[in-house]
């Protein structure tokens, strides 16, 4: 073989392998707007999560039938996006999404922890429900910016 | 030369696409692959089932509303495979000047 042929086999393997490259990135792009998670889900996250600690506003009777069906609620969400979308995807995948959803998880142990405390201090129930209105803001917030790393992860993903 | 070896088993058209869509997600339903890769069921099954022979993709069937629902998801090893592949593309890709930017 030539050289000149050498070269132009080369070329063509390199012009082959930036065609398979486009390929996988436009998979990727289509993919990526296919992820979009529908509008109420961000805010419908945040109800359940801030649900959950408001619920210890109420009676100790009723208090865990509510946080129950706030639980209800955020594992219903996800089965709902997951048959809507197609897709799985955990929330502690490597990369900014995990920094995302550690961050909700300590700011829900938290909210939690701090509704408890001024529970008993606060007997008219109060306390309990600024936490959870508070957690429902930054888990709403949250999800959304989960939703957008995701996005981002998905078309930065390749090398 | 790069060091890194192109995959033949990925580097069908197909197939690339299969792998660049699950190395981004956890799981991704049979149907939304098949949608966007744009080829029928049987085709994309032989493809499945080839990426399922090298050990690279997971067929999972899940029942729900009495509807049966067929997930995909790639292995630590086709994860690894996609990943070398990946780079490999890249490299050759980038071996002329003006190519792969």
């Amino acid at each position: 073989m030539s050289e000149g042929e050498g070269d132009a086999e080369r070329a063509n393997a390199a012009r082959d392998a930036s065609d398979a490259l486009s390929l996988a990135r436009g998979a990727r792009e289509r993919l990526a707007a296919r992820a979009v998670a529908p509008w109420w889900y961000a805010p419908a996250y945040g109800l359940g999560c801030g649900g959950v600690v408001a619920s210890l506003a109420l009676p100790n009777d009723v208090a865990p039938i509510a946080a129950l069906g706030c639980l209800l609620l955020l594992i219903a969400l996800y089965a709902i996006w997951r048959r809507r979308s197609g897709l799985g995807a955990s929330g502690y995948r490597a990369g900014p999404t995990r920094r995302i959803s550690v961050g909700i998880a300590v700011a829900f142990l938290a909210a939690y922890t701090l509704a408890l405390l001024l529970r008993d201090r606060y007997p008219d129930g109060r306390g309990p429900i600024i936490c959870g209105v508070v957690l429902a803001l930054l888990a709403a917030l949250g999800s959304a910016a989960w939703d957008r790393a995701w996005r981002n992860a998905i078309l930065d993903g390749l090398p | 030369m790069t060091g890194l070896q192109l995959d033949p088993v990925i580097h069908a058209p197909v197939r690339l696409q299969i792998c660049a869509i699950l190395s981004a997600t956890g799981e991704a339903e049979f149907s939304l692959v098949r949608d966007e890769t744009g080829v029928s069921d049987s085709v994309l099954s032989k493809h499945v089932k080839q990426l399922e022979d090298a050990g690279y993709l997971k067929v999972r069937k899940a029942t729900l509303a009495s509807r049966q629902r067929t997930w995909l998801s790639l292995t630590k090893a086709g994860t690894r495979a996609i990943t070398t592949h990946f780079l490999a593309l890249k490299r050759l890709a980038a071996t002329i000047p003006g190519v792969g930017e």
